[in-house]
């Protein structure tokens, strides 16, 4: 090992790397938040233009779910792919966290109250209660970062939405989605850029051997 | 500072720290919550049985934690740094930084 590589500045060097590649275990999303911009938009424009038919509903339903499994199999493949080194997520940030996901799950238990209260049979709306009811759990556990949340959400919603046959028209409150979906498609190319970065340090560091 | 100063401030130095593989592992453990153990191998370039051995001292010295489990079938270790062992290296690198700084700067060309 060079001894150079102990110099406090290089010290520091090896922390900001750590640093910069946890991030990318859960606030930092890359490619798979440029995937579920995407798919926001596709799901927002799929579900107000084409209408409420088999196949489109079925996307409609699919498209959280794919998205949460593409972009996690993309972080431990792709972006953890040196083994994983978790983000620490400071009190505020945990705190914001447990605020949103009680939030949602007042939200689902309202809602879900509100669909049982109306006479709806359960197995009528079962399909629409399980993705009320899933969503908490998920907001948790893979919506981590701001912007994810909001996109995840929306995508739940219009899964739940569409197994009523009933999404968003495009002139709705949902309007507000697509640029959620911008900002996180930008932010995602951004985290993208900063891993490429990331990796090249690394490779520096390793004489080519690590990234 | 005087060559007996620099030498005694040299000597303060953590011992248990100052280990070039010990230092690199505590760099790297700073920058995270928590970190596999397959990251800082391949990051420090230490083989796994000298990295198991540092580990163990550290964890030894109450500056880390390890923590065993498993990702189905594969074992799996992962490494955190306790709030002794961020102290502990923050202190290292303010005394460093004056060791460091104490050092004439002809000496360090020279070497």
């Amino acid at each position: 090992m060079n001894e150079t590589v102990l110099l406090p500045d290089r010290l520091a060097e090896l922390e900001s790397i750590t640093r910069e590649y946890a991030r990318f275990s859960r606030s930092a999303g890359g490619l798979g938040s440029v995937l579920g911009g995407l798919l926001c938009l596709g799901s927002y424009a799929a579900g107000g233009l084409l209408g409420p038919s088999g196949p489109v509903r079925a996307a409609l339903i699919a498209i959280p779910f794919v998205w949460i499994v593409c972009k996690e199999l993309m972080r431990r493949h792709y972006y953890q792919h040196l083994g994983a080194a978790a983000e620490p997520e400071t009190r505020r940030e945990r705190r914001g966290r447990v605020v949103t996901t009680a939030g949602t799950a007042l939200i689902s238990i309202v809602v879900a109250a509100g669909v049982l209260a109306r006479g709806d049979r359960v197995m009528d709306a079962a399909g629409y209660l399980a993705v009320v009811a899933a969503m908490p759990v998920v907001a948790w556990l893979w919506l981590r970062a701001p912007l994810e949340f909001v996109t995840g959400i929306f995508l739940m919603c219009q899964a739940a939405l569409a197994f009523n046959g009933t999404p968003y028209p495009l002139l709705s409150v949902a309007i507000v989605f697509p640029f959620a979906a911008v900002a996180l498609i930008v932010a995602g190319v951004r985290d993208h850029l900063r891993f490429r970065g990331v990796t090249k340090r690394i490779a520096r560091l390793t004489g080519g051997s690590g990234a | 500072m005087s060559p007996g100063e620099e030498l005694g401030s040299v000597m303060q130095l953590d011992r248990l720290v100052h280990e070039p593989a010990r230092l690199l592992i505590l760099a790297m453990l700073a920058g995270a919550e928590e970190v596999e153990f397959r990251f800082i191998e391949k990051l420090s370039g230490l083989s796994k049985g000298n990295l198991s051995s540092h580990m163990s001292k550290l964890e030894a010295g109450g500056l880390i934690e390890v923590l065993k489990s498993f990702r189905g079938k594969r074992p799996l270790t992962t490494l955190r740094i306790t709030p002794a062992g961020r102290t502990a290296l923050d202190r290292y690198r303010r005394h460093l930084a004056e060791v460091v700084a104490g050092i004439p700067t002809q000496s360090i060309e020279e070497s």
